[in-house]
């Protein structure tokens, strides 16, 4: 696996084969689902406008699908319509070409990973007995639920130690890691997280990004993620879908078409400023240098770094040019000209 | 054959001393009646409290998980159990007499109306105790309705039902004194006695009103240790 702060190229292209055996060991998963919404309507009685609009989408499998908007404009509503939390008011929503609609609620819910921002932890119960919830609603045998709860403490980065403690006991960040190894305990094909990262510090939130980011390449499922941080969006999205009050679309791309091309104002606006540099934040160098490294006094970057911070190594050297070295010794070139035609 | 000097208090069999010349606090005569009087008071004093509990908690279990999700419901419930508790135990029993006569189920119909009004309201506000990111989850995570009244709401409301028992207990063993105006039976029927005596038998009072207190005590504690059994979570906060 590449270093944790990687973005990878795209959607899990390979999720792994589906292993119906409910005591679920490390490798065998099932396959990420495709979630539609189709025409998805949501109108509360007594308001004026449509909560959700209409929202059409199809997220593939394995694709983290970012709902990002203000505060208000129907992301949390239209996810939370997936698992039915909230029931529709019209529209379709397909999980792998199925209705949720056919489904009995709590069962549908026991196949889908719900995380929330306050986590919800049942602070009767010890972290493991936590974490094995679904497997035991499911009925799983007590060896395979114990098994599959410390393989997903140490998926999640919890020391086993932490089994038999209770939520009290645990920090913000280590609640939402519970609360993530809760949601993936029965190998659930979709996954939604309601802002999941909201209530912790800036340096825990970063750090539990990365690790979805990491978690994600490795389980590879389709994951819905509401948040209202523009940054977390394109941090985390494959695919970010930009909502405007009143629960419709705005534009829904790539983080760097987004960056590239906003569709209108409000995108533009909702984006904010460093468009540019915040493109080039999104590439690594090693990804695009190509040229001869091997002169001297050129400004070193490691391979790993952002294109945006060997832009700013420029600047500072005052030099057109950059040398990249990679794990291995190689090294590369890079010059302005090549960073500036990334953003063509 | 009886002498000219009869016992102060007749029915207590041999002059004793401390006895006839009403000391404070007679532990030969505690010794004496402990088989005949003050134990079987003790027993039915017991039984009188364990059943009214038993009863009422029954009841208000009943009634709590009913309100609970039927919320039109805790109001009325509320407003009744006040008003019953309004009423003087002494008053309520005798108010029930016309209706049950004298007998034991009109005093253990009066505790339990009593234990009622402490239960009802801890076992509603236990039901609440689950936070609503605990019930999002609960939903979230694909429990039913029911699962998550028996696997989250209930486990969660043990403390304060607890706290609600400990009460009820405690002042159920009290007020069931008060039964021996009508029953004679528990520890209020031996002060009830002595207290009719010319000059009230103060080693009667004093033990049986001991006993009383320290039956309280020891059930208050036994809950206490029921508590820590159930509540393991509770204890174990971040260090």
């Amino acid at each position: 696996m590449s270093a944790e702060a990687a973005r990878p190229a795209g959607p899990n292209p390979n999720p792994k084969p589906a292993a119906a055996s409910a005591g679920s060991a490390r490798g065998t998963s099932r396959p990420a689902a495709r979630l539609e919404l189709k025409q998805l309507l949501k109108h509360y009685p007594g308001a004026d406008s449509p909560a959700v609009d209409r929202l059409t989408l199809d997220i593939p499998a394995g694709e983290i699908c970012v709902f990002v908007g203000p505060s208000g404009c129907g992301k949390t509503t239209a996810m939370r319509m997936v698992n039915r939390m909230i029931d529709r008011d019209g529209g379709e929503i397909l999980l792998d070409g199925r209705d949720v609609n056919e489904r009995h609620p709590a069962e549908l819910r026991r196949e889908i990973g719900y995380v929330i921002q306050q986590i919800g932890l049942f602070p009767h119960r010890t972290i493991a007995e936590n974490v094995g919830t679904v497997p035991s609603l499911l009925g799983w045998k007590k060896a395979a639920i114990a098994e599959r709860t410390e393989e997903l403490l140490d998926l999640v980065g919890l020391d086993p130690s932490f089994a038999s403690r209770y939520p009290a006991q645990l920090s913000g960040g280590q609640r939402q890691r519970v609360g993530l190894a809760r949601a993936l305990a029965a190998d659930p094909a979709v996954l939604l997280m309601d802002e999941p990262f909201g209530a912790v510090d800036p340096i825990t939130r970063s750090h539990l990004q990365q690790q979805l980011r990491r978690l994600h390449r490795e389980v590879g499922k389709t994951i819905l993620f509401v948040t209202h941080d523009i940054d977390e969006a394109i941090a985390m999205g494959d695919r970010i879908a930009i909502f405007r009050q009143g629960g419709a679309l705005a534009q829904t791309a790539t983080p760097d078409e987004l960056l590239a091309a906003p569709a209108d104002e409000f995108v533009e606006r909702f984006l904010g400023e460093d468009r540019a540099l915040r493109r080039l934040s999104l590439r690594r160098v090693g990804d695009i240098a190509s040229g001869d490294g091997t002169a001297p006094d050129l400004p070193v970057v490691p391979a790993s770094a952002t294109v945006r911070s060997a832009l700013s190594l420029m600047i500072e050297a005052g030099v057109d040019s950059v040398a990249i070295v990679r794990d291995d010794g190689r090294r590369s070139l890079l010059t302005l000209g090549e960073l500036t035609a990334l953003l063509r | 054959m009886i002498l000219a000097s009869a016992p102060v208090i007749p029915s207590f069999g041999k002059p004793d001393p401390c006895v006839t010349q009403d000391h404070a606090f007679c532990w030969g005569w505690v010794k004496a009646h402990w088989g005949d009087t003050l134990q079987p008071a003790l027993l039915q004093h017991l039984q009188l409290a364990a059943i009214a509990v038993g009863i009422g908690f029954a009841i208000a279990f009943a009634a709590g998980l009913l309100a609970h999700r039927r919320r039109w419901l805790a109001h009325p419930f509320g407003i009744v159990s006040a008003l019953v508790y309004t009423i003087p135990s002494l008053a309520l029993f005798q108010l029930l007499v016309p209706f049950t006569g004298i007998g034991t189920a009109t005093v253990e119909l009066a505790l339990v109306a009593y234990t009622l009004v402490i239960l009802l309201p801890n076992i509603l506000a236990g039901l609440d105790a689950a936070g609503e990111d605990v019930l999002e989850a609960a939903r979230g995570v694909g429990y039913t309705r029911r699962q998550i009244l028996w696997r989250v709401e209930l486990p969660l409301a043990v403390p304060t039902i607890v706290a609600g028992l400990r009460i009820a207990v405690v002042s159920t063993i009290s007020i069931a004194t008060i039964a021996a105006f009508l029953l004679p039976k528990g520890l209020g029927y031996p002060i009830f006695l002595a207290l009719r005596e010319p000059t009230p038998f103060r080693t009667e009072i004093y033990s049986a009103g001991a006993l009383a207190v320290l039956l309280a005590l020891a059930a208050d504690f036994a809950l206490v240790m029921l508590q820590r059994g159930l509540v393991p979570w509770a204890r174990r906060q971040r260090a």
